[in-house]
């Protein structure tokens, strides 16, 4: 099952940086099929709209994701980062499959509208970056540098200020860890992995230990118990920094 | 880099590692016939993992690893792409863990992350 996204193209200033949204029909029909080919496939599983364009009405965007789907390129349709009326407009068009947004324990947005949309309507979540992008594992802190082309030196949750004050989060992913024998990423995915039964997390990773490690938080049960106390002393900790520059965070959400 | 590019001569060195299922056997096989896997990218170095579970999406019949595997940061995002080689390695040892399901977009390099998640599903396409 391969899930790709379509919806970005080069900005106008700065044609390296794909920094502008592009969701209108004919370029989501050409892209359709320049993905089947870099992928190698005869059909995409889930297509998903990468971030809503305010130029383009979602029923367009769904109707011509359902052509796709009639002619058998794609399979099912996803949104991302998309508001809960933009989702409910998508899906009266073509049925939704999966909402792919970021979610974690220090980023809890979705639970507030987004989740019981998606219970309603019976669509699938995603949960991107359920790891913090790398910070939840406990292996990142103040004095970790990243690479000059590492996207989180622009995210304010990752200034080293930030992170030494969100530490709080992997202090308590770290008790846990303790206590059940595992450590704190594999808390991190089984937390969301209980949230509930159709949340598929899909941490990244490079190294074949950590793949490991992240497909066995499938083994770890979180108690009634162990979920209380990791919401109760969650919910007492200030996420210090933006998940996003201000121009990105402006993407999402609409 | 450390790692030894050993490859499997027979499909029963592998029984250790998956005595469940034989549609499993078949993704082993595959893989073998696709080289270029390690046997530390086979076996958990540190972790027994049970059999992955599955997870639909919502109410479509679409159903997936409980884990899936996002594959961003292998070209694009958190510094310079990693080594392709590898990355193939380690997304067809998702694959033998039972992950079913990879995450990728046309905006990741541009295109790099699709031909690298392509090229490295080449030999399962069709078979989940």
């Amino acid at each position: 099952m391969i899930a790709t996204k379509f919806g970005f193209k080069p900005g106008a200033e700065d044609t390296s940086r794909w920094s502008a949204l592009d969701s209108r029909p004919e370029h989501i029909k050409d892209v359709a099929e320049a993905s089947l080919k870099r992928l190698g496939v005869d059909a995409i599983d889930l297509f998903y709209q990468h971030r809503v364009d305010p130029d383009v009405s979602i029923e367009d965007v769904a109707g011509t994701v359902k052509d796709l789907i009639q002619e058998g390129k794609v399979k099912h349709f996803g949104l991302s980062e998309a508001g809960v009326q933009t989702i409910r407009r998508a899906h009266a068009v073509q049925p939704v499959t999966a909402l792919q947004s970021e979610y974690s324990l220090w980023w809890r947005a979705p639970e507030a509208e987004v989740l019981p949309t998606l219970e309603e309507l019976g669509i699938g979540f995603v949960p991107f970056s359920p790891l913090g992008r790398g910070f939840l594992t406990g292996k990142i802190d103040e004095s970790t540098t990243f690479d000059s082309s590492d996207f989180r030196n622009i995210v304010p949750r990752f200034t080293p200020e930030a992170r030494k004050s969100n530490q709080a989060f992997v202090d308590l992913l770290g008790t846990v860890a303790e206590r059940k024998k595992t450590t704190p990423a594999q808390i991190a995915l089984a937390w969301l992995l209980a949230q509930k039964p159709w949340i598929v997390p899909i941490p990244g990773t490079t190294k074949p230990n950590r793949l490991e490690e992240n497909i066995g938080a499938v083994a770890i049960d979180l108690t009634p118990d162990d979920l209380r106390e990791i919401d109760s002393a969650a919910s007492k900790i200030t996420v210090e920094g933006a998940r996003y520059p201000e121009k990105l965070e402006q993407m999402t959400g609409r | 880099m450390p790692h030894r590019k050993k490859r499997f001569s027979e499909a029963s060195s592998l029984s250790h590692l998956s005595k469940q299922h034989s549609r499993r056997l078949s993704v082993l096989a595959t893989i073998q016939a696709a080289g270029r896997v390690r046997r530390q990218d086979l076996q958990g170095s540190k972790w027994t993992n049970p059999e992955m579970q599955k997870r639909k999406l919502g109410n479509s019949n679409l159903e997936v690893s409980a884990i899936g595997l996002g594959c961003m940061g292998m070209t694009f995002g958190y510094g310079p792409a990693a080594d392709k080689p590898e990355m193939i390695s380690l997304i067809r040892a998702a694959v033998e863990r039972g992950v079913t399901f990879f995450d990728t977009a046309e905006v990741y390099g541009p295109f790099t992350n699709e031909e690298l998640v392509g090229e490295a599903l080449a030999p399962f396409v069709g078979k989940w």
